[in-house]
C-alpha cells in the first residue's frame, strides 16, 4: 500500500472517530457546541499529528519524498470531488436556515458538511490511488 | 532495475512506476523521456500508443 494511501486510511480513520465522538456530544448529549468544539479540534489536530509522526517512522524515507505527479493529480481530483459534498452541505444548512431561522442547525449543518467533504477528499483519493488516473 | 530504483531515477513513488506499468496511468513526457533516459532508448522503445 503506498504510503500516501497509508496516509489517507490514517486520516480518515482519525475524522470518523473524532467527528463521531463530536456528533455524539453534540447531537447525541445534547452538549452545546460551543463546548465541545475545542475538545473536537483539539482532538482532530493532536491525533492527526500523532498518526503523522507514527507513519513517517515506520516509512521515513516515503514520508520525505515529495508529492509525485501521480499522486498531484489524485490529490487535486479528490479536492475538486469533496468540494462539491462540502458546497452541497453548505447549501443544505443555508437552505434549512432561511426556512428555519436556527442558527445552531446551521452550524451543525455546516460542521457536519466539513467533516463529511474531508472524509470523501480522503475516500477519493484512495480510490484513485488505487484506480487508472 | 527494480521499481523503487526506477521511481528514484526519475522522480516519482515505486507504486507510480507500477501503476505506469500496469497502464494504469499515463506519465508526463518529461518523465516518459526520463525513463527512456535511464535505459537509454528512445521514447518509442518504452511507450507505444495503441490509439482510441
Amino acid at each position: 500500500m503506498a504510503f500516501r494511501e497509508r496516509s489517507a486510511w490514517v486520516m480518515g480513520c482519525t475524522l470518523v472517530l473524532v467527528g463521531g465522538f463530536y456528533l455524539k456530544l453534540v447531537i447525541g448529549d445534547g452538549v452545546p457546541p460551543s463546548s465541545a468544539a475545542i475538545p473536537f479540534v483539539l482532538g482532530a489536530v493532536v491525533l492527526s499529528i500523532a498518526a503523522q509522526i507514527v507513519l513517517a517512522v515506520a516509512s521515513p524515507r516515503e514520508a520525505s519524498s515529495p508529492v509525485d505527479e501521480r499522486e498531484r493529480v489524485v490529490i487535486e481530483k479528490a479536492a475538486h470531488f469533496s468540494s462539491y459534498v462540502l458546497a452541497t452541505g453548505v447549501v443544505v444548512g443555508l437552505g434549512a436556515f432561511m426556512l428555519s431561522q436556527d442558527g445552531m442547525r446551521l452550524f451543525h449543518i455546516v460542521l457536519t458538511s466539513l467533516i463529511l467533504g474531508q472524509l470523501a477528499e480522503y475516500g477519493a483519493q484512495i480510490f484513485l490511488l488505487r484506480s487508472r488516473v | 532495475m527494480s521499481q523503487a530504483a526506477l521511481g528514484e531515477a526519475v522522480g516519482v513513488t515505486r507504486h507510480t512506476i507500477i501503476a505506469i506499468e500496469q497502464a494504469r496511468y499515463s506519465p508526463s513526457l518529461e518523465t516518459g523521456f526520463r525513463i527512456a533516459r535511464v535505459f537509454n532508448v528512445g521514447l518509442e522503445d518504452v511507450f507505444g500508443w495503441e490509439g482510441d
